[in-house]
């Protein structure tokens, strides 16, 4: 239910995509989340060990500008290419993996009353296909340098990439079956009808939750990066500005999942309904960031808790715990949506 | 490599010595399972530190720790008590003192540099000439300002150039039940 | 043949292993990669580890050590005999005081001095302090390999409390020097009986946390349980000591079958598991913390009131050192310790470091300096089990390997 503009259909439409791409949900918002999250993760790790936390950067605020300082001497560090590396693949593959793990926002709608960027009718199916594609990058870097410690942490996110994406995308076309829609904007209009997703469906909310911890490589299931195994996975010989790029795209696919899951399962722009075009984008878009947030707080608590766990034990859980619970919550979703008219 | 039956009579007999009054306690390792309950108390201990948090760790520079007494820090010469013995550069572990003459007798200087802080040349001195004092982190811009001359090892740590540059007030480390380690200021 | 550490062996068999294992692998292949988990890398510490690898299984490892050697037997011999006090104590950096104890009664055998029980109970109170803090440092390097960094900096804080200890009886944090022939250098402040119980029920409290969050955690569990199975007999035949042979079932503890200082006084008993997997090895060191608690407990209350410092000693005080000592309690150091002569013969004592058992052998000459000083730590006994444990395992069982035998690369290669 898109509202007509009438003579100011063309330039209110590029305004819109403008704010959309660059400052809230995009770019801007990414740009402010990460720096925020980062700041949070090392904050919330300092207080559950009886530490400060980052404090020095700029004290009277509490630390939150230590990112900043750290992406400003990533920019001034030498960035060293080994002699053995393919050049192209090396210097290509994480700043693909960071296209394409954020491209989704602009298919994401942030308000009933606006399309989004780009509008096609079946937008979770197209979300999840780009964000299927992004570990493949992941692995290509690994393989591309010149290094044994590399080369297994790739063949580690290969293995683990194909045991988790699957039941994530299992529960997502749950929700999908039960709402009877695959475009995001009718999934919230019907929860506003009848329940949220993660009441009427708990079972595909635990497991999602549970693969977007393991994809984005929270704690217990940073494999592919684990520091004491293999030094930094597929990311061990960056060096400067691209080893900020690096550490940044799990951040950034942990925002873009969590914009996913808010909507299928957290009700989106819920429950602030408004008939007045700017107000529903801002206020639309405050509210799922708010609640995306939230979900990204909990993911990176978990770093204070758990250890990770052995590449066999996380693939066997996998296959075993974890595919079968997104199956019997895809049978679930067929009794219920009998059931929702 | 031995093997147990291969070995002489005499040594098997030294082996299981005194084992007899050795005392054991037995420990079972707990058996898997509850697993879900575990995750929540693990989970929950962890979220009681972020709703109280109970730091143990002192924001150094801007607050500086009081040592208890008896803390073995730096220390400076006093050369109208010393002798001239010569006994802290005999007991020294790391070879930190070096004698200069003055007036006819010898009196130690210190390297920096090597001292472990040990306090054994204090603690021979038989005229208790040294004296000592808690400040440990003074810092010199160059390697040869460790090696101190007889002048600068007369001086008090904080005459010595660099100053110590250390902003905030003083804090005194206490041990407490229920927080391990608290800090309070001391005047 | 299945070439795993962890088989039941007899005599045929052992020597089969030792065969196998030491001749299977020669070179690279199409399934075979050779990983140098090097000194330079996070999970290594100070020495390189170099493991061949199929797939994700090990098949064979070998630990190259020597990266910090320092000399510290061959210092010795020129120097003086007190001299070595502090040089002793510089390689195994966590439990110093055992080390100290250990080359001061070897001295104090060769030269024939008695140390009064005031001193031996002070000594006492200061190595149990030191194992509380070298058992959580083991306990953090575990929970760092796994990935566990709250477990790490707990360990880290909580040892920061026995440091503070530490630091009012002797007056430094780590490097005490403390311990000298005849008795101890310093006596008990004041205020330091109730600061200890407030320590100790400062770590009391928090043993209950650690368990719900480390020990209870079911991810340590899945990483820990079944992994590097020590048995028994493999531990007899290899010589290994320490918590680790206590959590395969053998009962040996240095304190109980030769006791040394308070220790015949004191009542405590030693925790001994039988299932001798990294699991049994962790929960092992936390029981021993809960030992040493109740071991300084006990002196505490039972400490004697006296000297510290022999009589063959204090005579040699002048009156400026009798008015110190009778003031301050503090010893002053008579002008004899820096040039002692043992008379010619040697002497061996040994002690029970956090790590294990220790072995000190001291010959001399006559002279000044002692002709040959021979240290064995338990470390350097521990090595040989990198390279029968682990083959078999994955790789990502070689840090939980690595952290729950708590070994130490700079007390392995002095």
């Amino acid at each position: 239910m898109v509202v007509s503009l009438g003579p100011l259909e063309i330039p209110g439409r590029l305004v819109y995509d403008f704010l959309h791409i660059f400052i809230l949900p995009g770019f801007g918002a990414v740009l402010v989340l990460v720096i925020l999250i980062i700041w949070a993760e090392r904050k919330i790790a300092g207080l559950v060990q009886l530490r400060y936390g980052p404090l020095h950067v700029s004290r009277r605020f509490g630390g939150v500008l230590q990112l900043v300082a750290d992406l400003i001497r990533y920019t001034f560090q030498e960035f060293i290419i080994p002699q053995g590396a393919d050049k192209i693949a090396y210097l290509t593959g994480p700043v693909l993996a960071l296209i394409f793990a954020i491209i989704p926002v602009a298919f994401i709608p942030v308000s009933p009353l606006i399309e989004p960027p780009i509008y096609v009718s079946s937008n979770i199916l197209v979300v999840l296909a780009i964000l299927s594609t992004a570990p493949i990058f992941i692995i290509i870097t690994g393989y591309a340098s010149d290094n044994k410690f590399a080369f297994i942490g790739s063949l580690r996110e290969a293995f683990l990439m194909i045991s988790y994406e699957i039941p994530f995308i299992i529960s997502i076309l749950s929700m999908a079956l039960l709402f009877r829609s695959l475009d995001m904007s009718d999934v919230v209009n019907s929860q506003a009808k009848y329940l949220s997703g993660i009441i009427l469906n708990p079972l595909a909310a635990l497991v999602a939750y549970i693969a977007i911890i393991r994809i984005t490589g929270r704690f217990p299931f940073e494999i592919s990066e684990a520091e004491s195994e293999l030094v930094m996975g597929p990311y061990t010989e960056y060096s400067g500005l691209m080893y900020g790029v690096a550490m940044g795209i799990a951040y950034i696919k942990l925002y873009v999942y969590s914009m996913l899951y808010s909507m299928v399962f957290l009700g989106g722009w819920l429950p602030i309904l408004s008939n007045n075009l700017v107000e529903s984008y801002f206020i639309g878009s405050f509210i799922i960031l708010i609640k995306a947030s939230i979900l990204m707080l909990i993911a990176v608590f978990l770093r204070s808790v758990y250890p990770r766990y052995r590449v066999d034990q996380a693939i066997r859980l996998g296959w075993s715990q974890v595919l079968i619970l997104s199956i019997i919550s895809l049978i679930w979703s067929l009794v219920l949506s009998y059931f929702l008219r | 490599m031995y093997l147990p039956e291969q070995l002489d009579p005499r040594v098997k007999e030294l082996i299981n010595k005194g084992t007899d009054k050795v005392k054991v306690l037995s420990v079972k390792t707990p058996p898997p399972g509850r697993v879900i309950q575990r995750n929540i108390d693990a989970l929950a201990t962890g979220f009681k530190y972020v709703a109280k948090p109970m730091r143990i760790t002192i924001d150094y520079p801007y607050k500086d720790i009081e040592y208890p007494d008896g803390y073995r820090g730096m220390f400076r010469v006093d050369v109208d008590k010393c002798i001239g013995c010569s006994l802290c550069d005999i007991v020294c572990p790391a070879d930190a003192i070096r004698l200069v003459l003055k007036d006819k007798k010898k009196v130690p200087t210190i390297n920096w540099g090597r001292c472990i802080f040990c306090y054994f040349c204090v603690d021979i001195c038989p005229v208790e000439a040294f004296e000592t004092y808690k400040i440990h982190d003074v810092a010199f811009y160059r390697f040869e300002d460790m090696l101190t001359t007889l002048e600068e090892f007369t001086k008090r740590p904080e005459e010595y150039t660099p100053p110590r540059r250390v902003v905030g007030k003083k804090y005194r480390v206490v041990i407490d039940e229920n927080r391990g380690l608290r800090y309070e200021s001391s005047g | 043949m299945e070439v795993s550490g962890s088989q039941d062996i007899t005599q045929e068999l052992a020597r089969e292993i030792f065969r196998v294992v030491e001749t299977g692998v020669k070179e690279e292949g199409e399934r075979l990669i050779e990983l140098q988990i090097g000194p330079t890398h996070p999970g290594s510490g100070h020495m390189r580890i170099l493991a061949w690898v199929d797939g994700d299984v090990i098949v064979r490892c070998d630990p190259d050590i020597g990266f910090v050697h320092r000399t510290i037997e061959k210092l010795s011999e020129n120097r003086a005999y007190i001299k070595t006090i502090p040089l002793v104590e510089r390689p195994s950096l966590l439990d110093t005081t055992p080390m100290t104890i250990g080359y001061v009664n070897a001295l104090e055998k060769l030269m024939g001095i008695d140390v009064p029980p005031r001193a031996k109970y002070l000594r006492t109170i200061l190595a149990e302090i030191t194992r509380i803090a070298s058992h959580l440092y083991g306990i953090g390097i575990l929970a760092i390999f796994l990935g566990h960094s709250t477990g790490f900096m707990w360990a880290f804080g909580d040892r920061e409390v026995m440091i503070e200890l530490a630091t009012m009886l002797t007056g430094a944090r780590i490097t005490y020097a403390y311990v000298i022939p005849g008795g101890v250098r310093r006596d008990m402040p004041q205020n330091f009986p109730d600061a200890v119980e407030k320590g100790l029920k400062y770590i009391e409290k928090r043993l209950r946390d650690w368990e719900k969050i480390f020990l209870n955690n079911p991810v340590v569990e899945r990483r820990l349980r079944d992994v590097g199975i020590l048995k028994p007999n493999i531990a007899r035949i290899l010589g290994v000591t320490g918590p680790n042979v206590r959590a395969s079932g053998i009962d040996y503890d240095v304190r109980m079958v030769e006791p040394y200082e308070a220790y015949d006084e004191i009542d405590f008993m030693i925790p001994v598991a039988e299932e001798g997997d990294g699991y049994a090895r962790g929960l092992i060191r936390f029981k021993e913390i809960e030992q040493s608690i109740n071991i300084i407990r006990q002196a505490i209350r039972k400490i004697p009131s006296g000297e510290i410092i022999s009589p063959q000693i204090s005579r040699l005080f002048n009156p400026l050192m009798k008015k110190i000592y009778a003031e301050q309690r503090r010893v002053k150091l008579p002008s004899l310790m820096a040039t002692l002569k043992p008379p010619k013969g040697e002497a061996m004592a040994r002690v029970e470091a956090g790590r294990g058992e220790a072995l000190f052998h001291i010959v001399s000459d006559g002279s000044t300096n002692p002709y040959r000083f021979r240290f064995i730590t338990p470390s350097f006994r521990n090595v040989i089990l990198f390279k029968y444990l682990i083959p078999g395992h994955r790789i990502a069982d070689l840090p939980a390997i690595y952290g729950s035998l708590d070994y130490f690369p700079p007390e392995a290669d002095r």
